[in-house]
Order: C-alpha cells, then sequence, then structure tokens
C-alpha cells in the first residue's frame, strides 16, 4: 500500500509541475488592470503572449522583443498556426499609445483575434 | 525483560496511517494557499480592425464610437457620459444597454469602437470595455488610426 501511495503522490507532482511549466510563457511579471467583466478562461490554447510592462518593454511569449522584429515573429507564428490568438498582457499603468503600437502591429501581421488579459474584481 | 525486548525490534508491518494523512493535509493546504495567493488572470476580448477583402456583402451593424480623453473621460456623440474618476461607468452602460436594445429591435448588431487618446492608461480603457460587456455589446473594436 504504502509504495503505492508514493507513486501516485510522485505522479501527482509531476504533473503539478507539468502543468504550470506549460504555463511559464506569460510568466512576466505585471501589474494587470482591474476588470468586472471578464472571465477566466477555460480554453488556453492557441494562445501567442505579447507582455507590455509599465517600463516600455515588449516580451513576445518569454522572449524580449523588439517593435520592430514584433511584425514578422507574429507571421511566422501565424503561418505556423492561422487559429493564434493573442493575449495581450498590458500593466496598468502603459499608456494606448504604447498599445496602439503593438496593436497595429497585430492587425499588419494578420491576427484580428484580441484578448486582454485582466484581474477579476468584484 | 526479555521479551519486551524482542517485540520492541520487531519490525511495525501495519500500515501507519496517521502520518499519512498529516502529509497529505499539509500538502493541501501549501496548494491551497498557493492557488490563493496567485492570482488568476482572466480575458476581455476584442476585434481588431481588418485589412482582409470581403466578397460577400457586409452586414453593416450599428455602431457607436466611444471616445476616452486624456483625463479619463468617456464621450460619446459629444456629450460625457462619466465622471474621470468614477471606477464603474454607470451612465456609459445604461446607454450603450439602450443602444443594444434599439438595434436588437432594428435586427442589425450593436457594434463600439473605441477611440482612446494616446495618453489614456490601460486600465481606464479596460473599464469601458468593461461597460461595454455588461451593456452585452460582444462587437467592440479599436480605432488604431495614425500616429499624429
Amino acid at each position: 500500500m504504502a509504495p503505492m501511495i508514493d507513486m501516485v503522490f510522485l505522479l501527482l507532482v509531476f504533473f503539478m509541475c507539468v502543468s504550470s511549466l506549460a504555463q511559464a510563457e506569460r510568466a512576466v511579471p505585471v501589474e494587470l488592470p482591474a476588470s468586472t467583466e471578464s472571465k477566466v478562461p477555460e480554453d488556453l490554447a492557441d494562445r501567442a503572449t505579447i507582455t507590455l510592462c509599465a517600463d516600455g518593454a515588449i516580451f513576445l511569449g518569454a522572449a524580449r522583443a523588439e517593435p520592430g522584429e514584433l511584425g514578422e515573429r507574429l507571421r511566422r507564428t501565424l503561418e505556423a498556426d492561422p487559429r493564434t490568438r493573442l493575449h495581450v498582457r498590458a500593466d496598468a499603468t502603459v499608456r494606448f499609445e504604447d498599445i496602439r503600437r503593438v496593436l497595429r502591429i497585430c492587425a499588419e501581421a494578420g491576427a484580428y483575434d484580441v484578448i486582454y488579459a485582466t484581474h477579476q474584481e468584484g | 525483560m526479555a521479551i519486551r525486548l524482542k517485540k520492541k525490534h520487531q519490525p511495525n508491518a501495519m500500515f501507519q496511517i496517521a502520518p499519512m494523512i498529516d502529509v497529505v493535509f499539509l500538502l493541501l493546504i501549501y496548494f491551497m494557499v498557493g492557488t490563493t495567493i496567485h492570482k488568476q488572470e482572466a480575458d476581455i476580448r476584442f476585434t481588431l480592425p481588418g485589412v482582409a477583402p470581403t466578397e460577400e456583402a457586409i452586414d453593416f451593424p450599428d455602431e457607436q464610437i466611444i471616445e476616452i480623453r486624456a483625463d479619463g473621460q468617456v464621450v460619446v456623440n459629444d456629450s460625457v457620459y462619466d465622471a474621470s474618476s468614477s471606477g464603474r461607468l454607470v451612465q456609459l452602460t445604461a446607454m450603450l444597454t439602450r443602444f443594444r436594445q434599439a438595434s436588437e429591435a432594428s435586427r442589425s448588431s450593436a457594434a463600439v469602437t473605441l477611440a482612446p487618446d494616446p495618453a489614456v492608461p490601460h486600465q481606464r480603457i479596460v473599464r469601458v470595455m468593461d461597460a461595454c460587456a455588461a451593456a452585452g455589446i460582444t462587437q467592440v473594436n479599436f480605432a488604431l488610426g495614425d500616429d499624429e
């Protein structure tokens, strides 16, 4: 009995670690805006995550990206998987002009389905 | 005495359930605390203006343009709806709900285009998108315009 429980816990911990690693792409820490109407998603597939930090840095996935190369990298991602949705994680204090620059690059790259990440409140 | 010692050295073949329960509860509490500290991220969706050519005729939806000024004021059709400091945009939500109902009555879909000032913080835009979602409008778009 005892070795079986050992194995079960080992498997449990293993899968917990794997599932948290699968979401590690969104790991760049930002202070997301609060929202009352947003929903926690069930479907996390087909997402390209763009993070905009308060200091103006842009990340595609976990890697730093310059605005110039962002479009090209997004286009390649979309070619590989046309269903890709953009997941924009912008800091609550980021000004619209910085977000607009990224949104325009996205529109030019052909990504129209965009999701803002927020924290739920209320 | 000798018998007692012998008994002491016998390996306990019984399965000890109490320490296991201790450990299980410890793990349970650890992960419960861990998940509550880690705030979950939620989604709010919109679409970007497309440049894709369309062959079919398009249903032109009813559209409202919501302007957000640099100080956070929300302006639709030249009238200001909520003060720049208000968190929940009650007046805007009420207006958008009426707009959606009017669109539904005329069998077209209600669409909203956001035109924020370049200096508007992201939080304010999300508040306006909240108001749209609360009013039941699903087609939210951004006017990307040109850099001035």
